[in-house]
């Protein structure tokens, strides 16, 4: 199977719920220069996710970022997006790739055990977390921390981004721990000011 | 014209929780289902690609038709026989994208309208409901009833399954519209022997 590495720093994942107008939020976060997304909207019915799906793909076409899409493999190929995100029990890497071999296998895990089956499955990135305490991810407990997000980080050779209430110094500080990125939601869903929180994160990433 | 069988069993695990997909589906073809519908909600998506598989070994002991409710990727990677869409999942012309022409593409109808635009958009069959009152889902509009299902099959030119409500005690006046087929959830599922209980629809339907 053939494996693609994502080169992005900076994934931003999408919660409509957070933001006034999402379209115009992926909008502005792809004028600053972020250069990957993830649709993630659990709630909506397909036919609306396929057309949410499509609306940013043009946006992400235009500023040459990734789209990818949580856990439908169907709206991914129908909006021609760059590829799945798993959660934990999602699409396995194979299944991902059968239509389309280019397309990107992501998957969300909360251990080192899950990191590391993660690779030998063949996903090409992981997100991991939550690595400090989110009220959204209450229910996968206790916040790994920054000493677990390492050994996920020593353990496995695929990108590792790190997910859970980052900013851009928490960012940083996952940096040093071995993560190759990080995954927002709320940082930038509800920033006030979204080209700053870009620029602060490119800094602190090292690009984006 | 693709053969769409004529008694649909669709597997549900939210009104009853006393067996599970797979034994539905055993269930619903050794009674003689020509068609089993796996449908869930919130299964996670590689254990439905197992499930789909799995049901669809159980299908191909008689032949019968396994259809994937709303999720194309699903009925892709499990290589199902088509899906089912609701009017809420992705649209019948986007799916056949994927599909291509061979699958079987199902559409909900509640309306004569609705019946018309999926045959436009290039589906297969309709499913036509809710024709009773029924207690496996909340409905937004009421039931459509046997006047209603009439009114579809008089003017619909491709195969309707009817659906919802529908029991052995009213199964005599649906079948009476020439609709081709029907789709059953709760008779079966909450019955006190479902085999027999699809045995018996069955009988009506030859």
């Amino acid at each position: 199977m053939e494996s693609n590495k994502p080169e992005f720093k900076l994934l931003l994942i999408t919660d409509r719920k957070k933001c006034k107008d999402l379209i115009q939020v992926i909008d502005t976060a792809c004028r600053s220069g972020i250069k990957a997304v993830q649709l993630r909207e659990k709630d909506i019915p397909a036919v609306e996710l396929l057309s949410l799906s499509k609306e940013l793909r043009k946006i992400t076409k235009k500023h040459s970022a990734m789209l990818l899409i949580n856990d439908r493999l169907d709206i991914c190929l129908l909006s021609k997006a760059d590829g799945v995100h798993s959660p934990e029990k999602g699409f396995l890497p194979q299944q991902i790739k059968r239509n389309n071999k280019k397309l990107i296998a992501g998957i969300s895990v909360h251990s080192v055990k899950s990191a590391v089956d993660a690779e030998k499955n063949g996903y090409d990135y992981i997100i991991a977390g939550p690595v400090f305490r989110t009220a959204s991810k209450i229910k996968y407990g206790k916040p790994l921390g920054l000493s677990v997000l390492k050994n996920i980080c020593d353990s496995v050779n695929i990108q590792v981004y790190a997910v859970g209430r980052i900013n851009p110094e928490r960012a940083k500080k996952c940096i040093a721990k071995g993560a190759y990125g990080v995954a927002v939601i709320s940082a930038i869903m509800k920033s006030k000011n979204i080209k700053k929180t870009v620029s602060e994160f490119k800094k602190a990433l090292g690009g984006l | 014209m693709k053969k769409i069988g004529r008694l649909c069993v669709i597997t549900d695990t939210n009104i009853q929780t006393k067996y599970s997909h797979i034994e539905i589906a055993e269930m619903a073809i050794k009674g003689g289902a020509d068609i089993v519908q796996f449908r869930d909600k919130s299964m996670p998506a590689s254990e439905m690609v197992n499930t789909a598989i799995e049901i669809k070994k159980i299908c191909n002991e008689t032949g019968a038709l396994l259809i994937i409710n709303d999720r194309v990727d699903i009925a892709m990677l499990s290589d199902a026989d088509g899906v089912h869409l609701g009017k809420e999942d992705i649209p019948v012309n986007e799916a056949r994208k994927l599909l291509g022409k061979y699958k079987i593409i199902g559409a909900t109808a509640n309306s004569p309208e609705d019946a018309k635009n999926a045959v436009k958009a290039g589906a297969d069959y309709i499913g036509f409901g809710h024709i009773f009152q029924t207690y496996s889902k909340k409905k937004a509009t009421p039931p459509v009833g046997i006047s209603g299902l009439q009114e579809i099959v008089n003017n619909i030119k491709i195969p309707v399954l009817a659906i919802g409500g529908i029991d052995l005690s009213n199964l005599d006046e649906v079948i009476n519209t020439g609709v081709h087929g029907i789709a059953v959830i709760g008779c079966v599922v909450k019955s006190s022997n479902p085999e027999k209980t699809v045995k018996e629809l069955r009988s009506y339907l030859i």
